[in-house]
């Protein structure tokens, strides 16, 4: 087992390292295209694969969410012009505010109810976006945002806002990882499992599944603020059914269980969108084929394939100290 | 977090519940008939016209709804790709109408090609994952994508339109309120109700209906019987799939068809299904003709929110019945 945890922390030493070194050698094409913008979307699809993975609310609102706090962000700060950091503060909250009335409305139902609500929630949050053009100025949306500077440093700056992503996907996975550890994630592991049990256990099912919902939106709502900054601009575009589905892919593609599957999946979908122009000129009938075979040959996505390969190499090599892996549950 | 220990939710007794419900049942009427009564004496022809717009709208969703519904109440698939079943329905009558000029053609080729492509993605996609309710969800999500990304490669982005019959191009005049109104939407209030009514007596009525319906309250048990389950699967989904393409026929020579509209198809058939109950046809029925009207007044007299309106009417319609209108406990 140690041997296990020694090479546990050589492999995230050496991830480490590379996610450091990478702009040193990279193009800007590469920290840009690829490094910055699958930080942010592998944040929105960390909110998602947590309350998939563990709470069992597939939400397809997590769109909602993080275009709520790209509008407040760019409204207050192009149009309004106040400063940066409390139009981000301002924005952050919009957004858990969102999130916690979206909660409130589909928290009392499940499965595949839940995805629908939630569906329709999200792209409710897109037509509104077209239509209440006093605040979001409809169909061109607000462009011209940009990212701050922060103790002096330059966030335009592509190196610099690569390190600030990269801080706030770390910050993101951990905070998410530590929660699923707390008593409170377990409450809400065991609702995933069985929500009768747990209310007839005494737990308050409703108000937990606000509060995952929430703490989910807040994650989302710093991938938000990133997007709106690495964008330039926001608009109903930016939260469309396509872009719903972006989310979707990444986190299907990273396998609906894993957090650092978010990242993962995010990798892919960009590489996927940044090279399959080469290919071919329908890039999302190729995503959306991807996506479909994926859903019907790997429960777990890129992660679970990866996983299955592993452990049929190590079984073939008489020696495997890790249990199988576990079923996703589909709620 | 402790947000648990001994801390319940008290659930209201039946009698308090049934109380808020009839206020807010009995306010809603209220205020309905006060605002009919104010807007008919003022500018009665508006008000008519709005009506109409939000019945004739609530027929045309009752259509595309139906198909969802009947797929969800029989085989538990949340069809997402519900939206780009209608649109590409609509693009293929609309091709069929530029060639033959026929709209009753265009409308038998937008539903007998999307009934194939419904049996077709049931038969190779979702039979394979039957029973994981979410699986098959997100794989008509991707499917979805597909559709659209292809609809869009081979018709372009602007929006078409198919002619309407011949008969029905003109405008009737309606002598109460002593207006002309467009025949082909009243056309579809009429096709509305005969879907309607076609959907209730096969339903209600035939063995096939029986057979439904039995299937719908217990799957397994309806097999033991010795019928042919995968069958009667197979004749709803391509039923529902064919009404979902003609709805796009029809929607596109009632409005127009552009890519993105998918998206507001589909959004509406959720709300509608939510709204109505969630497998129930009547329920469709009802839920579309209240998401018709609620989204036409909003659109008149709130123009800025009424997306939020239609909103508060889903979330009304759930604070008060979470299983939606008729719809019950899954």
């Amino acid at each position: 087992v140690t041997q296990l945890a020694n090479r546990r922390t050589a492999v995230v030493a050496a991830l480490a390292l590379f996610l450091l070194l990478f702009p040193m050698f990279a193009s800007e094409f590469w920290i840009v295209s690829i490094g910055i913008k699958s930080m942010w979307l592998g944040i929105v699809a960390l909110s998602l694969i947590f309350l998939a993975g563990y709470v069992g609310m597939v939400s397809l609102a997590q769109t909602a969410v993080y275009g709520s706090t790209g509008y407040v962000v760019a409204n207050l700060t192009v149009v309004q012009g106040w400063p940066t950091w409390p139009a981000v503060a301002v924005a952050i909250l919009a957004a858990v505010a969102v999130a916690t009335v979206a909660a409130v409305v589909a928290s009392r139902s499940y499965g595949i109810y839940f995805l629908m609500l939630t569906f329709a929630i999200g792209v409710f949050l897109f037509y509104f976006a077209l239509q209440y053009r006093p605040f979001t100025q409809g169909f061109s949306g607000i462009n011209g945002v940009s990212a701050p500077s922060l103790f002096g440093i330059q966030l335009t700056n592509p190196t610099n806002f690569y390190y600030m992503a990269l801080v706030v996907a770390t910050g993101a996975y951990l905070a998410v990882r530590h929660v699923t550890r707390t008593p409170f994630g377990l409450t809400l592991q065991g609702i995933r499992d069985g929500h009768e049990r747990m209310a007839a256990l005494g737990y308050n099912v409703a108000l937990h599944r606000i509060a995952a919902f929430a703490f989910a939106g807040l994650i989302a709502a710093l991938g938000g603020v990133l997007a709106v900054w690495y964008n330039g601009q926001i608009s109903p575009g930016s939260i469309d059914i396509t872009r719903i589905i972006d989310i979707l892919v990444v986190a299907v593609i990273g396998g609906l269980y894993r957090l650092q599957g978010a990242w993962v999946g995010a990798i892919a979908l960009t590489l996927l969108q940044a090279y399959a122009n080469d290919i071919t000129n329908r890039v999302n009938t190729l995503i959306g084929a991807v996506f479909v075979l994926i859903l019907l040959l790997s429960p777990g996505g890129l992660v679970g394939i990866g996983e299955d390969v592993g452990r049929r190499i190590r079984s073939w090599r008489g020696r495997d100290p890790r249990p199988a892996t576990a079923e996703v549950n589909t709620g | 977090v402790q947000l648990a220990t001994g801390v319940r939710s008290i659930p209201l007794p039946r009698t308090s519940r049934a109380i808020l419900t009839t206020v807010a049942v009995a306010a809603t009427v209220v205020f309905v008939a006060q605002f009919t009564i104010r807007e008919l004496s003022q500018d009665s022809a508006q008000f008519i016209t709005i009506a109409l717009n939000g019945l004739t709208l609530g027929a045309l969703y009752f259509l595309a709804a139906s198909g969802f519904t009947l797929i969800f109440g029989l085989l538990r698939v949340v069809n997402l790709a519900h939206g780009a079943f209608f649109l590409l329905g609509g693009y293929i009558g609309y091709q069929v109408a530029q060639d033959t000029g026929s709209w009753v053609l265009a409308a038998l080729a937008g539903a007998g090609a999307i009934a194939v492509l419904g049996v077709a993605s049931q038969q190779l996609l979702l039979r394979r994952i039957q029973g994981q309710e979410l699986r098959e969800a997100l794989v008509t999500l991707g499917l979805s994508i597909i559709i659209a990304d292809l609809a869009l490669a081979h018709w372009g982005g602007q929006p078409v339109d198919i002619q309407t019959p011949p008969g029905l191009s003109g405008a009737t005049n309606i002598h109460v309120a002593q207006l002309l109104y467009p025949s082909f939407r009243l056309f579809v209030l009429v096709l509305a109700i005969a879907v309607g009514v076609g959907l209730w007596l096969l339903l209600k009525h035939t063995k096939t209906g029986m057979i439904i319906r039995a299937g719908v309250d217990d799957r397994p048990m309806v097999a033991a019987l010795g019928l042919n389950v995968q069958l009667v699967f197979v004749a709803v989904f391509a039923l529902g799939a064919a009404l979902v393409g003609f709805s796009g026929v029809v929607g596109a020579s009632y409005l127009s068809l552009a890519p993105g509209e998918d998206g507001r198809y589909l959004l509406y058939s959720l709300i509608v299904v939510i709204v109505g109950g969630m497998g129930s046809v009547t329920g469709a029925a009802i839920g579309a003709v209240l998401v018709g009207l609620v989204d036409q007044f909003a659109a008149v007299y709130v123009p800025t929110y009424s997306v939020l309106v239609t909103f508060g009417l889903l979330v009304l319609v759930l604070a008060v019945r979470p299983t939606g209108l008729l719809g019950r406990a899954a």
